[in-house]
């Protein structure tokens, strides 16, 4: 079983915010309107942080920031029924219907990278022919987030299955992965010691976000600089 | 079917919460699962057809993911060189140009007073009566050449065709601005290198670049600027390209940047030359090619045995490093380092293509000049020229001989508008009566429109082709709507990027939603009319055909090929090095057929320092001491006094408009990403991400120094009134660090629409507050003062 997971190469990332709009698209995000927004409701599996440099006032770092898909999640225990766990993919999945909106897992991810539905999802008429058919729009009050394109995962089985192929790790990428222009996102099998990915998080300047928390990360950073 | 206690007592209680509260109740209940509404139907056929992006004139290929005919979703085209596969946020957001709720769903006549609003749907038909009857009359009088055409500068064959119908009509007023590109280096580029054109930068194979421009956001084609960023960096093993930015502002590129230095607006260009004095001084320019190749940099004599001073003695007596570093806020330290290091690493670039406000052309002059001193001219990671695409010539004809309004070749669009404005207000030297408009939206595209609404008001009948209701085709008395870009036949040849010719060519990728048509079709249609053109100067029944016809051309080139992967298109680069060529089609329609198939064609041969190519230039060179420039100053005005200050590269210092005072901060604009050369600002999601630098979402914004709103008693997220002597526009201040504590920063771009589905109210617009503040002879910049609203 692969053990999926991304590499984001900082020194690459010019935070152009292609992977946050190209995420949206694919995954029916519903906008959150102007007066909604002002209380930070914005909902954004992927979205760009700022972060400030401690050595200099005037240094100023990007980093996309998405669902880690922790080896050991600390929001699925938290789960009182179930809507929220790691998977046979080892991703970290949501499951809407199950979801009774009590946000314990979005208190618990120190990424805070879990959103709340706080609206029913609206889109105009003309916009609903957009909606991407794989991925289920979600109802107010549930917890949603990144899902590393798990429909994209299933299509590429089922696809691989027809063809009677074995799942080349080429069939699957998730949408940010696949429009990142800088190629600061690398997607892949972290156990296949050939693949880009593997090799890429073995690189002497990778790190993941909060080490010391023993989460695990799949999502491993390359710092910025020579 | 077992009944576990659970079940029986959800379906007991949900049965009678349903007997007991009736319609009303059981709607509430099922409240909940009314986002099925939305779920799918169709029977998923998926398809995938290629498109070019449309969100800027960058040219992009483009894949939609159709599902039962919808498109869902938007990438890029692998084998189109320019994205190979990747795109920008503005591209990845196409989709919601074509499912905007807002767009025009058809042809409209202006029935209240302009600007009002107020519309009235009228046919096909009528509409294109409507503007051929207007033309004809103006024609039947003689006076065609007060037609004017405002489009954006367009080098595929839609643009042509604007270009074959002005001429052919008999105006030579037509205006393009270019979205894109600061025209500063293209006159820079004519004048010094005799090339009108933009040159391409080739900043993945470089190792240094000193960039004074925010080169990742709004500049060339984003996606291509990003592409090329992330294998400067990380892509050649063992080299990593080192970026460092000169600003007066923390943009975002500056952010990425290894280095930001912070210099003071408007010395850039002083900058510039003060690492050439050092450069020259420490002997560290290239000798032979300063030698073999360019002209001017020692001091010369000419035919009349008058001798002129040389760019070298020039430099080393105007810019010496101690008052450089007064002028620019730089420290000798640091300028000297930077001239080390760019005349060390080879090849080094320098980029200074300033959007919105360019430093004015002597600093792109200055930019070209450093790049020939360290030989970055026409070399692998150096300044390149991109050549034509091989278009089968249009008929020949006369054109007017009449003056255009502009009275003389302006030197940037940005100063273009001004004047156009003045002429049209003064009727000098006649007026405009009929105005068409396309693809522009000059109120949000970054142009200085100080009073470009009265100069609308004052021509007689304007006619708009915008999809969407902008601020602009707001003052329209006509609007033929055309389709989105997914929606048409498309041609479009990128700005140069990559040195290759390339030319982008997409069928529909649906049929039109809307009632709306091609403005290409539209404007062969009213061309069609014998009073108004004559049928030889623009033979073909449609856009198709023209496009089909045009091509021939490239198809008897006998050289490129149609997109494919790196790998072939290295291949092919090979090939025609060695000069073999060898097609994949053996007649005109099988090219055709792999043109759509595959998204366009391109030739990936370059050859670099062809000098003959690249310097079109009266000595054959580079030209320091621009002759072209000389003799054009001398057409101007002749004058008997040494000029050669004036046709050197130098740097001119700022007129400040506004006295210091009462306007005590100057003003600074800039472009975003998200929002630059959009002909649609209507794009909910790109509100949403405006910006990665700042938390900001929905509306606009001022940056002001932390330090300096604290002495002007300002808090994050008050209203504020920004004035400089045009006018003045209330918007949102915002704390950021990362601008000058003398300088306030206003984005441009948000103020497409003032009403949509999505923004209820006005947007301020800082284009108000400019005037022809860059590109120019006079160089003049703006000082605002900010007070609490």
């Amino acid at each position: 079983m692969p053990r999926w997971g991304m590499v984001i190469d900082l020194d690459r990332c010019s935070g152009c915010q292609a992977c946050v709009i190209a995420c949206k698209q694919e995954n029916n995000v519903p906008f959150i309107l102007p007066e909604q927004a002002a209380k930070r409701r914005t909902i954004a599996w992927i979205h760009i942080i700022q972060l400030q440099d401690e050595r200099s006032e005037t240094k100023m770092r990007f980093l996309p920031i998405l669902c880690q898909h922790c080896d050991r999640p600390p929001c699925t225990p938290v789960c009182p029924v179930g809507a929220t766990y790691k998977n046979q993919e080892g991703l970290v999945a949501q499951v809407y219907p199950r979801c009774i909106g009590c946000r314990y897992c979005a208190n618990a991810c120190p990424y805070t990278i879990k959103f709340f539905n706080w609206y029913p999802p609206q889109w105009p008429e003309e916009m609903k022919k957009s909606l991407n058919p794989d991925v289920s729009v979600r109802p107010k009050g549930v917890v949603e987030k990144c899902t590393f394109c798990h429909h994209r995962l299933m299509k590429a089985k089922e696809k691989a299955k027809t063809e009677k192929r074995e799942l080349s790790p080429e069939d699957y990428q998730p949408a940010c992965a696949q429009a990142c222009p800088t190629g600061a996102m690398v997607f892949g099998d972290l156990d296949d010691p050939y693949s880009e990915v593997a090799q890429l998080s073995k690189d002497p300047r990778a790190f993941a976000l909060m080490e010391d928390l023993g989460t695990r990360p799949k999502v491993i950073y390359l710092r910025a600089g020579a | 079917m077992q009944v576990t206690r659970r079940d029986f007592l959800t379906f007991a209680g949900f049965t009678l919460a349903g007997i007991t509260l009736g319609e009303w109740g059981r709607s509430k209940i099922l409240a909940r699962e009314e986002y099925k509404d939305t779920l799918y139907s169709g029977i998923g056929k998926e398809e995938f057809r290629l498109s070019i992006c449309g969100q800027c004139p960058a040219g992009c290929g483009i894949v939609v993911r159709l599902m039962d005919g919808n498109p869902k979703k938007i990438d890029g085209n692998p084998l189109c060189p320019l994205s190979r596969g990747k795109l920008c946020p503005k591209g990845q957001n196409g989709l919601q140009v074509l499912y905007d709720p807002d767009r025009l769903t058809g042809p409209v006549k202006r029935k209240g007073k302009r600007g009002e609003n107020d519309w009235e749907k009228i046919s096909w038909e009528e509409a294109i009566n409507t503007v051929s009857q207007k033309l004809k009359e103006l024609k039947e009088k003689q006076n065609s050449y007060r037609l004017l055409i405002l489009t954006q500068e367009n080098k595929g064959l839609s643009g042509k065709l604007w270009k074959q119908f002005a001429r052919a009509y008999g105006t030579p007023n037509l205006v393009e601005g270019n979205l894109l590109r600061d025209p500063g280096i293209l006159w820079a580029s004519y004048l010094m290198q005799g090339i009108k054109d933009y040159p391409a930068y080739d900043i993945e194979n470089t190792k240094y670049i000193l960039c004074f421009s925010p080169f990742l956001e709004g500049w060339y084609s984003p996606t291509w600027a990003q592409r090329m960023y992330g294998n400067f960096r990380r892509k050649r093993p063992e080299i990593r390209g080192k970026l460092v930015q000169i600003e007066p502002r923390l943009s975002p590129t500056a952010a990425n940047a290894d280095e930001w230095i912070q210099i003071n607006t408007g010395t850039e260009a002083a900058l510039v030359l003060g690492l050439a004095y050092l450069i020259i001084k420490e002997g560290r320019y290239d000798e032979n090619f300063i030698r073999e190749h360019t002209f001017g940099f020692e001091d010369w004599t000419d035919a009349q045995k008058r001798t002129h001073l040389g760019f070298k003695n020039f430099v080393l007596q105007e810019y010496d490093t101690e008052k450089v570093s007064s002028l620019t806020g730089v420290p000798i330290v640091t300028i000297i380092r930077l001239a080390r290091e760019f005349s060390e690493l080879n090849p080094a670039l320098a980029i200074a293509e300033q959007r919105p406000a360019s430093g004015g052309f002597y600093l792109q002059m200055a930019i070209l000049a450093l790049n020939a001193l360290v030989s970055s001219l026409d070399v692998k990671g150096g300044v390149i020229i991109q050549r034509e695409v091989p278009f089968k010539e249009f008929p020949e004809v006369s054109g007017s001989k009449k003056e255009s309004i502009l009275n003389q070749e302006r030197f940037s669009s940005q100063e273009v508008f001004p004047h156009l404005t003045k002429a049209i207000l003064e009727e000098k030297p006649y007026p405009i009566e009929i105005v068409l408009i396309d693809k522009i939206n000059p109120f949000s595209h970054c142009f200085p429109i100080i009073n470009f609404k009265e100069a609308l008001e004052k021509i007689p009948f304007i006619v708009s082709f915008s999809p969407f209701l902008d601020e602009t085709s707001l003052y329209a008395d006509l609007i033929l709507p055309d389709h989105t870009f997914l929606e048409k036949w498309q041609d479009v040849v990128p700005s140069a990027t990559l040195g290759s010719p390339v030319l982008g060519i997409s069928r529909p990728a649906v049929d039109p939603f809307l009632d709306t048509k091609n403005t290409a079709d539209v404007i062969l249609e009213i061309a069609h009319d014998r009073d108004i053109l004559a049928y030889s100067t623009l033979p073909w029944k449609n856009y198709g055909e023209l496009l089909k016809d045009s091509l021939q051309g490239i198809y008897l080139s006998r050289r490129g090929m149609t997109y494919g992967t790196s790998f072939q298109g290295a291949w092919m680069s090979q090939m025609e090095k060695g000069g073999w060529w060898s097609p994949t089609y053996t007649n005109f329609e099988e090219f055709w057929n792999q043109l759509l198939e595959k998204g366009g064609w391109w030739d990936p041969f370059y050859e670099h320092q062809k000098w003959d190519r690249v310097f079109k230039t009266p000595s054959g060179k580079f030209e320091f001491y621009s002759q072209i420039f000389k003799n054009q100053l001398a057409s101007i005005k002749p004058s008997k006094e040494n000029s050669d200050f004036k046709i050197l590269p130098h740097w001119e210092s700022v007129v400040w408009e506004g006295d210091e005072n009462s306007f005590p901060l100057y003003l600074n604009v800039f472009e975003l990403l998200m929002f630059s050369a959009v002909l649609n600002s209507n794009q909910p999601y790109l509100y949403e991400h405006i910006t990665p630098h700042l938390s900001v979402q929905w509306e606009s914004w001022v940056e002001i120094h932390p330090e300096k709103a604290k002495a002007l008693g300002i808090e994050e997220n008050d209203e504020v009134w920004v004035e400089s002597v045009l006018g003045k526009i209330k918007t949102k201040a915002k704390l950021y660090f990362g601008t000058h504590p003398e300088v306030v920063s206003l984005p441009l771009g948000l103020s497409g629409l003032s009403q949509s589905s999505w923004i209820k109210k006005e947007i301020s617009n800082p284009n108000q507050l400019v005037t022809g503040n860059s590109g120019n002879l006079e160089n003049k910049y703006l000082r605002v003062k900010i007070y609490k609203a």
